[in-house]
């Protein structure tokens, strides 16, 4: 599967205090395609969302200021179809059925495979995104 | 404090010889055989006693029995006296019958009296000759009519005679009262006597006793607050213990319980400790997962994409792989630093400001999940206490997970140290900016298995509290009902133990 079948250049948002989670993604999905914005906390990243929406953001659950969930919840608010993805090193399913409930569009335990980032991402694009219901 | 606590403290139940004879009361090494044996000797002095006084009031009581008799031998004589008297002056023959009759009576009076116990026996003929004497004068009187010089002769003779048989009587009663009298004096010595011994008696035997029983149980007494200080771990066997058989058995099983005890504490340590662990699983996880994760990130792209990557960048990543993994073995090394099993009673130097830094370390991930502050307040110079750092951080995560779980997001973990100016104490705090406990709660929160938590063991608090009682510190905890919570424990520094203060 490649990008060109989906869309031009899509916007990915990386947001993580892990340094390297976000150098990583930026390597491998900017040399998909992707215009990918990476950031280690929630409030600059948040501004650049702000600025021009994205397709997709992928956040990191646990970080000190503000949390993916509010990360999430700030970005559905601001653009219901941006997907947000979750990435998280200590998955709870109490907290992963709120992000449910929230709308995310899906919930990754790390470590995870970068296929499995990949499909997931993908997979977000290809879905129509007007649809998800207000929380 | 006590020159009798020896230096190594005896193993218990390792190879125990039965206590050496070292003498005691006729040999018998006992405490029951000794007071056995001395309560013997007193029931023996007061036997003694008691018979005495048994053989002396028979004595008295027979005394009494010859005055009674004497009494009714002289009632009698006064009477035949009476009508001999009566008979001269009136020369009423009836009179005269009447002495005759009572003459009899006499006799019998004499015969009775020589059945008493106690009376001399040798005196009885004597008495009867007399008697006879003055019935044969009588008699005479009744048989002749005799007349003028004859007859006063004779009344003569009858008048001295009667009076030798009541001077006989009066001169007996006087000797019984007499013996009666010296042998109540007798019996009053000789209780004196017995009394006196009974009482030095005692006195040895008190003293005795306070020796078998009273200071080996004050040397127990002392042990016990040696254990209690952390400065033995069983009671000594010494000497004054091995003198008897009960205090060997005694302090043997003392030492025995104390062992079982130690063996149950660690266990009750080491079960709050795991419990603290299962508590910081999230941040565990988080800390090990989040490395994991950039590795085989890394390791993924460069797969992938090896040939395409700068050989710079390549560099790059592998050294992000190193660190990672450097990363993950630090937290692990911290995890099992933590729940290693150390001898509680194990004592070294601690660095508790380093020892508090690294418990920080420990706790560095729940504090960023919470997501609370943590404003730290350590002194420059290091302060070093006696303990067991395995037990002491384990104090510190139990105290600081439960201030960092009791937080909103936001709140504040203080943490500081500080050397007590004079007593040679070091001052811990840790403080929290939570919603503070409850006043109806108050000091139970060290109470064992007391817990608010429906997941919490109850146990975390009370450990904290035996573990620092051990090092010889308190702990304590100030709260404002939602503003903050503080706990202060106070341990002594090395080198300023209180082993002389005991």
């Amino acid at each position: 599967m490649t990008l060109s079948e989906i869309k031009k250049s899509p916007r990915l948002l990386v947001i993580d205090d892990e340094v390297i989670v976000g150098k990583r993604l930026l390597q491998v999905f900017g040399k998909m395609g992707f215009e990918v914005e990476v950031f280690t906390s929630g409030g600059p990243a948040l501004d650049a969302a702000a600025a021009r929406p994205f397709d997709i953001v992928v956040t990191d659950l646990k970080m000190a200021g503000l949390d993916g969930m509010a990360i999430l919840d700030r970005v559905r608010a601001m653009n219901p179809a941006t997907r947000v993805i979750i990435i998280t090193g200590y998955a709870q399913p109490e907290t992963a059925d709120e992000a449910f409930r929230l709308g995310v569009f899906d919930f990754i335990a790390k470590p995870f495979r970068l296929d499995e980032l990949k499909q997931v991402i993908l997979r977000a694009l290809g879905e129509p995104g007007t649809e998800q219901p207000a929380p | 404090m006590n020159a009798e606590l020896p230096q190594a403290a005896a193993t218990p139940g390792a190879g125990d010889a039965g206590p050496p004879v070292t003498g005691g009361l006729f040999g018998a090494r006992s405490m029951k055989g000794k007071i056995v044996i001395s309560l013997s000797l007193i029931y023996f002095f007061g036997g003694l006693a008691m018979l005495t006084a048994l053989f002396t009031l028979t004595r008295v009581e027979d005394k009494i029995d010859i005055i009674e008799s004497l009494y009714e031998l002289n009632q009698e004589v006064l009477e035949t006296r009476r009508y001999e008297k009566n008979y001269l002056l009136y020369g009423n023959e009836a009179d005269l019958r009447s002495a005759l009759d009572y003459l009899d009576r006499l006799r019998a009076a004499v015969a009775r009296l020589r059945t008493t116990p106690g009376f001399p026996p040798e005196t009885v003929p004597d008495y009867e000759t007399r008697l006879e004497a003055y019935a044969d004068l009588m008699a005479r009187l009744a048989r002749n009519q005799l007349q003028g010089a004859e007859l006063l002769v004779l009344e003569g003779a009858i008048r001295d005679s009667g009076h030798e048989l009541t001077g006989f009587i009066i001169e007996r009663d006087g000797r019984t009262r007499q013996e009666v009298t010296a042998a109540a004096q007798r019996y009053r010595t000789l209780i004196v006597i017995i009394l006196v011994w009974v009482l030095l008696l005692g006195a040895v035997i008190s003293a005795l006793l306070i020796g078998w029983v009273v200071r080996p149980l004050e040397f127990i007494r002392k042990a016990a607050a040696g254990i209690r200080q952390g400065e033995l771990t069983a009671i000594p066997l010494g000497p004054m213990i091995r003198g008897s058989v009960e205090g060997y058995e005694l302090v043997d099983s003392l030492n025995r319980m104390l062992h079982a005890l130690e063996i149950k504490q660690d266990q009750l340590v080491q079960s709050a400790k795991l419990a603290a662990v299962g508590k910081v699983t999230a941040g565990i996880a988080h800390e090990i997962n989040n490395p994991l994760n950039n590795i085989s990130l890394t390791a993924e792209v460069l797969l992938e994409d090896l040939p395409n990557i700068e050989c710079a960048d390549r560099l790059e990543m592998v050294r992000d792989i190193l660190v990672q993994s450097d990363r993950a073995r630090e937290v692990v090394h911290h995890l099992l630093a933590f729940t290693r099993t150390r001898k509680s009673t194990s004592r070294e130097p601690v660095a508790l400001c380093a020892l508090l830094r690294e418990t920080e370390l420990f706790l560095r991930n729940e504090i960023r999940i919470a997501q609370v502050e943590l404003a730290t307040r350590l002194p420059e110079t290091e302060l070093v206490v006696l303990g067991n750092p395995n037990q002491l951080q384990q104090v510190f995560v139990n105290i600081m997970l439960n201030s960092i779980q009791a937080m909103a997001p936001g709140g504040v973990l203080s943490v500081g140290a500080t050397a007590a100016e004079a007593d040679g104490r070091v001052r811990i705090e840790i403080s929290d900016t939570g919603p503070g406990i409850p006043e109806e709660i108050g000091a139970r929160i060290f109470d064992p298995f007391f817990t608010t938590k429906s997941e919490g063991t109850g146990l975390g608090l009370s450990v904290c509290v035996s573990i620092i009682q051990e090092h010889g510190g308190t702990i304590e905890v100030e709260s404002v009902p939602a503003r903050s919570t503080t706990f202060t424990i106070f341990l002594p520094l090395a080198g300023s133990a209180p082993e002389d203060g005991l």
